[in-house]
């Protein structure tokens, strides 16, 4: 039986009263940010103070640094070099199951490499990883869990972009989509230390090669800003018993804060540093920072959130050429902007069920070939598996 | 002899195939051109393109939205994605031991069989041996069939003006016009089309 669909209708009522109270109540909080926005838009060097004190008080602080630019400022975006290089990173991957015949883990990743002002084709290279089959159990019984894989594949996505960094037609930008702070649940995060000092190795190698490394979020929900407005309104007393669990401004949007500030297509708003306990492992020219973009067309502005290290933020020339790098990339989709070089990773990148049982099929052969046991698929698969079209008339 | 390869066979049956080729093979075979399928000893089947379909996808529908593209994304588009482009191909006969044969082939191609443009001399060759295969070609009424014949007689015509038989040209129009005779609106759509071909 599919989906219940009276249920559902018999629910939108109570549902989009809900929704609409909801919206209500952000936007009283939305306009209190606003005004505060506005207020310390030049009043820095307190919130940077605000921020340093609530970070000794609050063990798991997460909010957003000002730099030197005022808050409300609009820098528009500056002309494209003539010749440039920008790569984007993307990977996929086919997670451990006990439901397959035989448990495997496989990082595919893809890099593609424009020049732009060649005339040429961009380059693409793949590449696809068969983990070590002991690296899919965990010392502790049990199989690495999607958040682990997710964390490996980020990792191997920023060293793809390192291992083809080497004569690039300067200046270069490189992506990947997503957060470039590294973010996993607790629980799923079993040797996310290790993983941590690894990418943070690969970011710096990055930097030595003069590579311009960002992340690129799509439709950011991010509150880093109001969670930092958050933290002015507060005495004292508030601050020694503030918990982030309990927020006075919670789904408050940076976009929505932001928005009217980038009304035109390029504009970015000023840099901010992240604070946050993973951030903190971001250290020196590795430090987070982030900034918004307005990156739609005339009258629909599309804000996307863009971190960079630190070493490029304090670059303003720097800032400048992925910020018309992006530009650039994003018009490249026309109605729906977003960087087209991303896109053609994720293309690249993906893989497909299909690809996923070829695979499968391969080990599957190889352990027959060489007479290690091989187990059935889980019946609970074997089912889902079955063709979903009508095999009868009743 | 020169050959060109411009696909390898997606799909086949008795009466046609479709081929699939990248978009960077696409200036060799046009419509109307005549090819073949090498498959087994002394046995290849031929056929008359009568369409050069390109497939659009949600990449490309999105890229049509932008004001202008740079040449890099041109590029990659047709050179790097999988951008289907789909040849129609009718099966008109087939060699079997040296000798041509205007029937339709007894088996079809099989999948990733490569496809070849045939050359002046091997157009020559299939053409002249009669006019049987025109009746593969008037068939089907629901491809632009006067406009594939006009186009297949004009590059048969250079290859036997060539071979220095210029009155194929003629003998083809006569007997397309014998078979069309009792088809009045076609006739017209094809004398229409024919006319259009530089004698």
């Amino acid at each position: 039986m599919p989906v219940n669909l009276i249920d559902i209708q018999n629910k939108l009522n109570d549902f989009s009263a809900q929704a609409r109270a909801r919206k209500e109540k952000i936007a009283v909080r939305h306009q209190e940010v606003t005004n505060l926005v506005e207020a310390y838009a030049h009043q820095l060097d307190e919130l940077r103070e605000r921020v340093s004190q609530a970070a000794e008080s609050v063990p798991r602080l997460r909010c957003a640094v000002p730099g030197d630019e005022p808050l409300t400022v609009a820098v528009p975006c500056p002309d494209l070099p003539e010749t440039f290089t920008v790569m984007a990173a993307d990977g996929s991957q086919i997670n451990p199951s006990r439901h397959a015949r035989v448990e495997f883990c496989v990082i595919n990743v893809a890099v593609v490499k424009m020049v732009r002002g060649s005339g040429l084709a961009p380059k693409i290279f793949t590449h696809s990883q068969l983990l070590d089959y002991d690296s899919v159990f965990l010392p502790g019984g049990g199989m690495l869990p999607e958040g682990m894989v997710a964390l490996k594949r980020d990792l191997r996505e920023r060293e793809a972009l390192a291992e083809l960094a080497g004569e690039l037609v300067p200046p270069a930008v490189s992506m990947t989509d997503g957060p470039l702070e590294l973010y996993r649940e607790p629980q799923e995060a079993g040797d996310f230390d290790q993983t941590l000092e690894r990418y943070l190795g690969v970011l710096a190698g990055l930097r030595q090669r003069e590579l311009i490394t960002l992340g690129y979020v799509d439709k950011p929900g991010g509150d880093l800003i109001a969670r930092l407005l958050e933290l002015i309104q507060l005495d004292a007393l508030e601050l020694a018993s503030y918990t982030q669990a309990r927020r006075r401004y919670a789904g408050v949007s940076d976009v929505s804060l932001l928005s009217p500030f980038l009304q035109h297509p390029g504009d970015r708003s000023a840099v901010f540093a992240i604070q946050s306990e993973i951030a903190r492992r971001f250290t020196g020219d590795l430090t987070l920072h982030f900034f918004y973009l307005n990156v739609g067309l005339p009258g629909r502005p599309h804000l996307a959130r863009v971190e960079i290290p630190g070493w490029v933020a304090r670059d303003p020339a720097l800032i400048g050429t992925l910020q018309a790098v992006l530009v650039e990339q994003a018009a490249m989709l026309g109605t729906r902007p977003y960087p087209y070089i991303l896109h053609r990773a994720h293309e690249e990148a993906i893989v497909t069920l299909l690809e996923s049982e070829h695979v499968e099929e391969m080990i599957v052969a190889a352990f027959n070939q060489r007479g290690i046991p091989v187990e059935e698929k889980s019946y609970k698969q074997y089912h889902k598996d079955l063709p979903k079209t009508k095999t009868r008339y009743q | 002899m020169n050959e060109i390869e411009f696909g390898r066979l997606l799909r086949s049956g008795t009466t046609g195939f479709v081929v699939g080729c990248r978009v960077n093979q696409l200036d060799a075979p046009s419509f109307g051109s005549l090819v073949r399928v090498p498959l087994e000893d002394g046995y290849q089947v031929y056929g008359v393109i009568y369409d050069i379909h390109i497939e659009d996808d949600g990449l490309v529908r999105q890229l049509i939205t932008a004001e202008d593209l740079p040449e890099e994304v041109l590029q990659d588009n047709r050179e790097n994605r999988n951008v289907p482009v789909e040849i129609g191909v009718m099966a008109v006969g087939y060699e079997k031991d040296s000798r041509v044969y205007h029937l339709l082939p007894p088996r079809p191609p099989l999948s990733l069989d490569s496809i070849y443009l045939c050359s002046p001399s091997e157009i020559v060759r299939f053409t002249g041996a009669g006019f049987g295969y025109f009746r593969h070609l008037l068939r089907d009424r629901d491809k632009p069939v006067e406009e594939l014949l006009a186009a297949h007689l004009m590059a048969a015509r250079s290859a036997h003006i060539a071979a220095e038989n210029p009155g194929w040209f003629q003998a083809a129009l006569e007997e397309l016009t014998a078979a069309l005779r009792d088809d009045y609106p076609r006739m017209m759509c094809f004398l229409g089309a024919a006319g259009e071909i530089d004698v």
